[in-house]
């Protein structure tokens, strides 16, 4: 499973999340407040999602440099 | 006893005021008080917490919570992950309903009218219900027990025939289904005005562009967006038709008296 698809796993598990575009079809190049509606809290949600799957702790300030869901899967990569 | 504070909300026109913080120690005199504005802490101090007071926590956080017995939300929406969760929760609803209808009587006054149309009968719904004439009122409910209310299964009917409507219902994937381009755009009048001050998430962004563009007499108003705050150079503020105000409509002088004068009532039952 890459990257994208494990990000995609989570997100379907992510609690009271509504997006904009329907998960199935979220792409590397999308924007997170332009084209999925992501607000800040909404980002922390997702990315305190993806270090309680992995089992991480890392600083959340890091969230905040997301701009793409890109920059999410590169996040991933890392971990 | 340790009570947590949630202060996340990002918005300054309802930050939680200094006074509601100051009066939680003399409410609890004997609790460990934690306010917390940082995610990372809130997540933290959640894990020990008995109660936790304020913005909603992102449900990932409630998961590592191994005391906590009930919440008090100051928000009129519950999500919906925390209705399926084994603490005790309230909100702000019944509290602000009367800030958000002054809102909306507010936006009402300032267009000419006739039919309208309440999708949604909680504390906001029937206090609406209440202010407006009833002619050419109609409610949409899920139980209808007068004459001004009919089913949802009535919904396009009664959509296509508003000249006003305003959602007043919480956003689950029931809520949040009613309000899709095939179900609700396509039937509305060319000339309608839709007030939202429940959640933005209702409606699809790119329905609201659709739909408001190729019918300029059209007006959406509203105080919630996706996402908050909505930016400065987000498509819907492209429109002439579309006013977004800041998420303000629950947030009246006083309603922070009345938070507080609920804490106390809380702490009541929480000692």
């Amino acid at each position: 499973m890459n990257s994208l698809e494990r990000l995609k796993e989570i997100l379907k598990n992510t609690d009271d999340l509504y997006l904009r575009s329907p998960i199935e079809e979220i792409q590397p190049s999308m924007n997170l407040i332009t084209d999925l509606g992501i607000d800040s809290l909404t980002r922390i949600t997702i990315f305190y999602e993806i270090t309680d799957h992995f089992e991480v702790e890392v600083d959340e300030e890091i969230a905040a440099s997301w701009n793409t869901i890109s920059d999410v899967t590169k996040f991933i990569e890392q971990l | 006893m340790k009570i947590v504070l949630s202060d996340l909300n990002q918005n300054p026109e309802t930050k939680i005021p200094d006074s509601l913080k100051n009066s939680l120690s003399d409410i609890f005199p004997l609790a460990e008080i934690v306010i917390v504005q940082s995610p990372n802490n809130l997540r933290k101090a959640i894990v020990d917490a008995d109660y936790l007071l304020g913005w909603a926590a992102p449900s990932v956080f409630l998961k590592k919570a191994q005391k906590l017995k009930s919440i008090f939300l100051f928000s009129s929406q519950i999500p919906d992950s925390y209705t399926k969760m084994p603490f005790k929760i309230r909100n702000i609803t019944g509290l602000n309903a009367e800030y958000v209808v002054s809102y909306i009587l507010e936006v009402l006054s300032n267009h000419t009218y006739k039919n309208t149309l309440i999708i949604g009968q909680g504390a906001i719904g029937k206090l609406l219900k209440s202010k407006l004439p009833k002619d050419n009122l109609r409610v949409i409910t899920r139980t209808p027990t007068d004459e001004l209310e009919t089913d949802y299964k009535d919904f396009q009917l009664e959509v296509s025939k508003a000249d006003v409507i305003i959602p007043c219902v919480s956003l689950t994937p029931d809520t949040k289904g009613l309000f899709e381009n095939n179900h609700f755009f396509k039937f509305l009048k060319e000339d309608v005005l839709i007030i939202n001050t429940a959640r933005g998430e209702l409606f699809e962004e790119q329905d609201l562009l659709h739909f408001f563009k190729t019918n300029s007499k059209a007006f959406y108003h509203t105080d919630v967006t996706v996402p908050e705050p909505y930016p400065k150079d987000g498509a819907l503020r492209g429109l002439s038709n579309i006013k977004i105000t800041n998420h303000v409509a629950g947030f009246g002088s006083g309603i922070w008296e009345k938070i507080d004068e609920q804490i106390k009532n809380l702490a009541q039952e929480w000692k």
